[in-house]
């Protein structure tokens, strides 16, 4: 199975882009929606995640599983990104259980995932990641909180090619715990 | 299954159904006949007017299994905190429409309603913690 991933120059948010699709009736296992930008994009609860041009933020549809699976999926992606950034930018990435990532004190990404439940049976689960990539700069009030790749290493990095290999490690990590 | 069987001359086709704990079905040659089953008896021929008081007095039963599931209660899928409750006591909810969302380790549970119905009592309220299985609203 292959990822169809549908990139959008700006969206409110790539969660409520899915949602979208799915009430469409064009949801698909691995549906990726990959946006340059977010104008609200989804945060814990009712946060906001800063999503300006240079960033990467993307929703993907995973395929049917149980609550369990989804669960562990939702921890290992963070090992999935924090392993990415270690071996491809030679940062040092902590990961702040259950599922944020942090350059020294400062917050890099974050997971989110959403379940639909009806009554108990798991319809559809989307996984939500915001990974600061290009931000070149952060408002005061993130300044002190947030990193991006750029500001570790002073250097622009392909959201194309950080995308495909998370992706391609969400699928073998989900094949794995759902064998 | 059918079976044939030859008495003189004469071949019928006999098909003999279990249709519920008390009662049997015999066919023959496409003619019903019911027998009573009880325990410890021979299975009694029954008449057109005792048949049908024990079909019909079975037809209630299922009713009242049916209303039986029809009042039920949603239980949580897993333990978390509530963090939003859209619907309140007296709500007539449709099938899918959004009940409650339940935050677990990161994740966002949006729990929808898996049945058409009146809610009776909603259980937990935003803030509160709920382990796996504890009731979350109860239908009428």
């Amino acid at each position: 199975m292959s990822f169809t991933i549908l990139k959008y120059k700006e969206v409110n948010s790539t969660q409520k882009k899915i949602k979208e699709m799915i009430e469409k009736n064009k949801g698909k296992d691995w549906l990726v929606c990959w946006a340059e930008s977010q104008k609200e994009g989804k945060g814990k609860g009712e946060r906001i995640w800063f999503s300006p041009k240079g960033g990467l933020y993307f929703s993907v549809l995973l395929p049917k599983s149980c609550l369990d699976d989804v669960q562990t999926l939702t921890f290992l992606a963070a090992f999935v990104i924090a392993r990415i950034l270690k071996e491809d930018f030679s940062l040092e990435p902590l990961i702040k259980l259950p599922n944020d990532i942090y350059i020294g004190e400062k917050k890099i990404c974050g997971i989110l995932t959403e379940n639909f439940l009806k009554g108990k049976e798991l319809l559809f689960s989307i996984v939500g990641i915001g990974l600061n990539t290009n931000i070149r700069e952060f408002p005061p009030d993130l300044e002190k909180k947030s990193t991006s790749i750029f500001l570790e290493i002073k250097k622009r990095v392909s959201n194309k090619k950080i995308l495909e290999k998370i992706l391609k490690g969400l699928k073998n990590q989900l094949e794995i715990i759902s064998s | 299954m059918k079976k044939r069987i030859k008495i003189g001359n004469q071949i019928y086709e006999i098909e003999i159904l279990k249709i519920q704990e008390n009662l049997l079905k015999v066919v023959v040659n496409e003619k019903e006949f019911y027998f009573s089953l009880r325990e410890n008896e021979d299975p009694q021929l029954l008449s057109k007017e005792e048949i049908e008081k024990i079909i019909s007095f079975s037809k209630e039963n299922v009713l009242k299994e049916k209303k039986k599931v029809l009042n039920k209660v949603l239980k949580s899928p897993l333990s978390g905190q509530v963090s939003e409750v859209f619907v309140r006591e007296g709500d007539c909810v449709k099938i899918n429409q959004k009940l409650l969302t339940i935050i677990s380790m990161k994740m966002e549970n949006e729990i929808l309603s898996e049945i058409e119905g009146k809610i009776k009592e909603v259980k937990v309220k935003k803030g509160q913690i709920v382990a796996k299985d504890d009731i979350l609203i109860v239908f009428e």
